[in-house]
């Protein structure tokens, strides 16, 4: 499938009964402590296509050397300039999620942007929050996430937006999240392009399979 | 005796603007009702985009199949696309949880009613 979701929650019927509904796979995003509960997620996944991504929340180097090889994708959870700065300054990362929070000054700049398209990690928004957030925090939300996607455009980050559910009543259809960038300020074909386009960025950094990427250079085995 | 008119006369379409039709999909438990749906939405959007913005997206709604949870509204094609993103913005209809899904946009209503049956 083209689309792809990013969750918080592991429940398999659910995310069985969505994909079915919505049309698109998932992946099922969590702060493991250790290896074992990496290992039970991977077995209750196990044959329905779904893939797992390590959470991290803190700028950890020993804990992104111990899932990298193990999670099929990592992602940092920013608002915080320090998380920011460690997920953008690494190509082990494939996800930033919320670069920003809803502070009057948004903790993603130029700077960052620059870093994260040179290791091509991708920006990533949480609809989730955005649908749980009062009036007021919206309008920060709304107000620092023009900002941020414009920065990434400019210095061409890869962006996307993901439900980041923590129910399966927070879960929306991927493609949906089109409209949502462009609220944010981004051309319609640039936003059905981001959206369409991430299975593609997730097989440039060579990890759609949840591996990096040996086949294809000719003579790897002569 | 002067003669009142009692409508006035209707606009070209030329002049009315284009207009966009979204067939929607709210998964739920329950089949809804079209009176409650249509007073979530209203309520939604004018939280989300307030009167100008509402004025600005001629919203309307036309209908609402209880049976399939299914809705179509009526948008200009200017603020089609803000119309869809306010409406994945709603999460609950009368106590139950919803999850919105976008089925189809398109320039007539009566494709979508052929979708809908």
């Amino acid at each position: 499938m083209p689309y792809l979701d990013l969750v918080f929650f592991d429940s398999v019927p659910d995310l069985k009964l969505l994909a079915k509904k919505l049309g698109q796979d998932f992946i099922v995003c969590k702060a493991f402590k250790n290896d074992f509960e990496l290992k039970q997620l991977r077995e209750k996944l196990a044959g329905t296509g779904f893939k797992t991504c390590h959470l991290m929340q803190n700028a950890n180097m020993q804990e992104l050397q111990k899932f990298r090889q193990k999670a099929d994708y990592i992602a940092v959870y920013g608002k915080n300039v320090q998380r920011n700065k460690f997920a953008c300054s690494t190509d082990r990362v494939d996800f930033l999620l919320m670069p920003c929070s809803d502070s009057k000054k948004p903790e993603f700049d130029a700077g960052l942007a620059r870093l994260a398209a040179e290791n091509n990690v991708c920006i990533a928004l949480c609809f989730s929050e955005m649908l749980n957030a009062g009036p007021r925090m919206l309008e920060d939300y709304f107000r620092n996430y023009i900002f941020t996607f414009k920065v990434c455009k400019k210095y061409n980050v890869p962006f996307t937006v993901f439900s980041a559910a923590k129910t399966a009543s927070e879960a929306r259809q991927a493609k949906d999240f089109s409209s949502m960038l462009c609220m944010l300020g981004i051309q319609r074909e640039t936003a059905l392009e981001k959206i369409r386009g991430l299975s593609g960025f997730l097989e440039k950094k060579g990890k759609l399979d949840g591996f990096e990427v040996i086949e294809g250079k000719e003579g790897a085995g002569k | 005796m002067t003669v009142v008119k009692k409508r006035v006369k209707a606009l070209p379409s030329s002049q009315r603007g284009k207009k966009r039709y979204i067939l929607f999909e709210l998964l739920a438990e329950k089949p809804l009702s079209a009176a409650i749906v249509e007073k979530e939405i209203e309520r939604k959007f004018f939280e989300l985009f307030g009167s100008r913005g509402m004025a600005s997206q001629k919203l309307h709604f036309i209908g609402f199949y209880g049976e399939k949870n299914l809705g179509v509204l009526k948008c200009s094609l200017e603020k089609c696309e803000e119309c869809k993103a306010g409406l994945i913005f709603m999460k609950g209809i009368a106590g139950m949880a919803v999850v919105p899904r976008i089925v189809k946009v398109s320039g007539s209503a009566k494709k979508l009613k052929e979708i809908v049956k």
